[in-house]
């Protein structure tokens, strides 16, 4: 079943993707929606709120929120040091950061060859992933910054629920 | 989007978007000269420019297409056509008119800002006013008199300012020649960089580079900084309209002047003051200037002035809204606040006018008489309050009964920049605003083990004589403490917010700093705690705490509430808790003073001084002090301090250059805007609990004391009032 879900991509138009690691597993995501990569960068946590929150990182003068994929796919906090991604959501002017464990390069794929999620994914990583690509080093998982962006996380409420428990929501 | 002349749409819409800008630019000049026009009818310049507006709109408009807006403009133009002919004379219902249509035109340009059209729906129909346009053309406009425009009621509401956003106020008008110099930074910027790219920290040049990026940066924030300013003349622009229609709907006359116009702000500061000034402007109007005939009974001129005034004034903006009035009666103020149950009757004695005037600011009150249309409604003094403070400013309010009211803005120059501290908790740094921060206190180690007292779960220590509840930062916050914090020392900032004090227990502090305050994602502010964050000095990012937010979430509640039931206001509070502070006042400061009364005779008389009035005690050299009317002055952080010398000590020490003067720093009780004196003393003795004696008859200079069985005397001006006096031993 060969399907492309960015209509903005049209069907036979190749895609650039850049490649981005979490524990053993790549993804890819959309290079246009990437606007640079900080490697080496130290987020500042922020208490009280959900475990995905990686922390905030100074970009550009601004303060940029930060998510962490290793928690948004359950793993455990790494102590090395990875590299935020600044993705930009341009539907919502919304610019946040996401800490993976390292930075590939960028992978050129068509369009048309994306596979969608199996369905015996668990709801957590549907809500994250777009679907894979297949290549030969072996399937790459493609993530869209839209289901990233940190208000659709707390939206969803599919995220840390223990971490939901003590940040005490006071309403 | 548009009825398609030009086949290229794009350009259409870029022509449209112009239009709009401009004709929004030109109905705004065109409504003050017609409030000016009315003031001199006679001015030709003034007709011209309303008329070049009227017919660059219909110009434009028959080119683009927008039917709606050409014949309105259309037959404007004709009536104006006649206005210059002099077939027709200025009458206030004209201008009226005029400005009616001022308003449709309006009504168009936002229709098609919104929607790309000018409005299909039946209420969209403009045939009321090109009739009355009609009839005024005509001359007999005079014999039917025109309804003014009530403002709130008209739905077309451009007069109205909240919510105001239009084109206008999204784009920025900049100085060509300011934007050429931002854009010559910009290329040094890049050429700086370009041999930063190339050398290497070693290279000898590197120095002379880093500064020269230094320099260039700090002039492009320099530049930027100066293309967000603009004139508050911008502001002002929209409020001769505004009083027009506010005094002809009261039935009032009233005249607005500016000064000051030129007085520039930040733009965002400048929308921040826009709501409130608006508000201030409309109740001095509505309630300040009073009716002609009662004016002219009170022998002034029948037409009220209202002043405008902005200026710079150390580091901040003022605006003052200054009317020629009745000036707010205090008693009517009183009145209305013990039948509002803001205060009792017994609290009221005992309110300076000062704090009265004050009460107007809080939410549910209103002293018009009636409800009208325009204001009254008893939501407004408190909202215009809210506001300003959210930009960090502040209101004052001054009135002389029968000679008006003066009501005075204060914002600061810049959103951005606060004086903070900033504090480690279990490794990790956060910021505190300085406004918070009362004192700091240093626990030793050695000390560290006694300091804290427990009760139940709670923790407390020991300052003075007041016992201040503890809240631990690391364990509000949810952190682990680091293992390589060293158990023993903290310190302790005593913190104060609406009127709650506690301690906040802080591993270290670290050197106050003026922090730019950035914005957190929405995602992160609902966390609640925090209220910003920041790029400290060594390029980390610290969270901006919420002082507030620590007080609700560790459960700080103002003492007094306990006694009180669910739903007492919030003036009732106060007047508990000023009780509770009276109480604590006991602990004094016994210093040496000059006899009381008897001035240069007898032996120095012992004094006391409630111990939470003193702010320092400094040891200075005679030589400081200066002199002006009769008066000793000291100059004192920043501030000219009044020193009060009772007890003759300086005349007493000559003109001994050298002699030294101790001088305690204290702050006036009943002024909340922290008046300070500084009191001459011999010397400072003791710091000691005592106990406040009723005033024997005949004695006036003065509170006595019993400190240490031995009797003392309070100043005057820091005597706690009779009437709390007796509320305290009530309590007792």
């Amino acid at each position: 079943m060969k399907t492309d879900r960015n209509p903005e991509t049209g069907a036979d138009h190749p895609v650039s993707l850049c490649s981005l690691r979490a524990g053993s597993q790549w993804f890819g995501i959309d290079t246009r929606q990437v606007r640079e990569v900080l490697r080496a960068a130290a987020a500042q946590p922020v208490p009280l709120a959900p475990d995905y929150f990686a922390g905030v990182v100074p970009y550009r003068g601004e303060v940029l929120t930060t998510v962490s994929l290793r928690a948004l796919l359950g793993l455990e906090r790494s102590d090395k040091a990875g590299c935020v991604l600044v993705l930009d959501d341009e539907d919502n002017h919304e610019q946040f950061g996401l800490l993976v464990d390292g930075v590939g390069g960028v992978a050129t794929i068509p369009g048309d060859s994306l596979e969608s999620n199996p369905p015996t994914l668990d709801a957590r990583n549907a809500a994250l992933f777009d679907g894979a690509y297949r290549m030969q080093s072996g399937l790459m998982v493609r993530l869209n910054p839209q289901r990233l962006r940190p208000s659709r996380l707390a939206e969803s409420g599919l995220f840390g629920p223990e971490s939901r428990e003590n940040a005490g929501h006071p309403q | 989007m548009v009825p398609g002349r030009m086949p290229d749409k794009g350009m259409v819409e870029d022509l449209t978007k112009e239009f709009l800008a401009e004709s929004q630019e030109g109905l705004e000049r065109m409504e003050l000269c017609l409030t000016e026009l009315e003031r001199r009818p006679g001015d030709g310049e003034l007709l011209s420019e309303i008329f070049r507006t009227v017919h660059t709109i219909k110009g434009t408009t028959s080119f683009l297409g927008f039917s709606r807006l050409q014949t309105l403009a259309h037959t404007g133009e004709g009536l104006l056509a006649a206005l210059r002919d002099g077939k027709i004379a200025v009458t206030p219902e004209l201008i009226t008119g005029l400005l009616n249509l001022l308003d449709g035109l309006r009504k168009v340009l936002r229709l098609i800002e919104t929607t790309g059209t000018e409005g299909e729906r039946s209420s969209d129909d403009d045939g009321e006013l090109i009739a009355l346009l009609v009839e005024l053309n005509s001359g007999r406009g005079r014999l039917a008199p025109v309804k003014p425009p009530v403002p709130g009621t008209r739905d077309a509401g451009p007069a109205d300012p909240p919510g105001d956003q239009t084109n206008k106020d999204r784009t920025l008008r900049i100085d060509v020649e300011v934007l050429n110099r931002m854009m010559n930074l910009v290329g040094e910027l890049v050429l700086t960089r370009n041999q930063i790219l190339q050398s290497t920290p070693q290279a000898g040049n590197f120095p002379e580079l880093a500064r020269r990026l230094n320099n260039v940066t700090s002039e492009l924030r320099e530049s930027v900084r100066q293309a967000r300013m603009q004139s508050i003349g911008h502001l002002f622009g929209k409020f001769p309209r505004m009083v027009r229609d506010l005094a002809r709907t009261c039935e009032k006359k009233v005249r607005i002047e500016f000064e000051g116009q030129e007085t520039r702000l930040d733009k965002s500061l400048l929308e921040a003051i826009r709501d409130p000034l608006a508000h201030a402007v409309r109740n001095s109007v509505d309630h300040g200037i009073e009716p002609p005939a009662q004016r002219l009974l009170a022998g002034k001129p029948a037409e009220g002035v209202i002043r405008l005034r902005a200026f710079h004034q150390s580091g901040s903006v003022v605006i003052e809204v200054i009317d020629d009035g009745d000036g707010i009666s205090t008693e009517r103020v009183l009145a209305k606040a013990i039948e509002r149950g803001l205060v009792t009757a017994g609290q009221a004695a005992t309110l300076t006018e000062h704090e009265v005037l004050q009460m107007i600011f809080v939410a549910g009150f209103s002293t018009a008489r009636e409800v009208t249309s325009v204001s009254g409604r008893g939501v407004g003094m408190d909202v215009v309050r809210a506001n300003v403070d959210k930009v960090g400013g502040s209101v004052e309010l001054e009135s002389r009964a029968g000679a008006g009211t003066t009501m005075r803005l204060r914002v600061p120059l810049t959103l951005a920049i606060v004086p903070a501290l900033v504090v480690q908790s279990a490794g990790q740094s956060f910021v505190l605003p300085q406004s918070a921060v009362i004192e700091l206190v240093y626990v030793s180690p050695r000390d560290a083990a006694t300091a804290i007292e427990r009760m139940g779960s709670s923790e407390l220590y020991r300052l003075r004589e007041e016992l201040l509840p503890l809240v631990r930062l690391n364990r509000i916050l949810r952190i682990e403490p680091s293992p390589a914090a060293q158990p023993g020392e903290f310190y302790i900032a005593v913190l104060e917010s609406e009127g709650i004090r506690f301690g906040l227990i802080v591993d270290h502090l670290k050197a106050p700093e003026e922090i730019v305050v950035k914005p957190l994602s929405r995602a992160l502010s609902e966390i609640g705690m925090f209220s910003g964050a920041t790029v400290l000095g060594n390029a980390s990012l610290a969270l901006i705490l919420d002082v507030a937010a620590i007080c609700a979430r560790a459960g700080l509640r103002p003492l007094a509430k306990n006694a009180n039931p669910p739903g007492a206001d919030p003036a009732q509070l106060r007047g508990q808790a000023t009780a509770a502070r009276v109480e604590l006042e006991r602990s004094m400061l016994i210093y040496e003073g000059g006899p009381v009364g008897m001035k240069g005779t007898g032996k120095p008389a012992q004094m006391a001084m409630p111990l939470r009035s003193v702010e320092r005690i400094e040891r200075i050299p005679l030589s400081r002090i200066e002199y002006a009317g009769g008066r000793a002055l000291l100059q004192y952080g920043g501030e000219l301090l009044p020193l009060e010398d009772d007890g003759a000590i300086l005349p007493g020490l000559g003109a001994a250059g050298d002699a030294m003067v101790t001088v305690m720093i204290c702050l006036l009780p009943g002024t909340p805007a922290e008046r300070r004196v500084g009191m001459v003393v011999r010397r400072v003795l003791d710091v000691s609990s005592g106990t406040l004696l009723a005033v024997p008859e005949g004695l006036r200079e003065g509170q006595l004391a019993m400190v240490n069985s031995r009797v003392a005397t309070i100043h005057r001006d820091f005597a706690v009032q009779t009437s709390e006096l007796a509320a305290l031993q009530e309590v007792a």
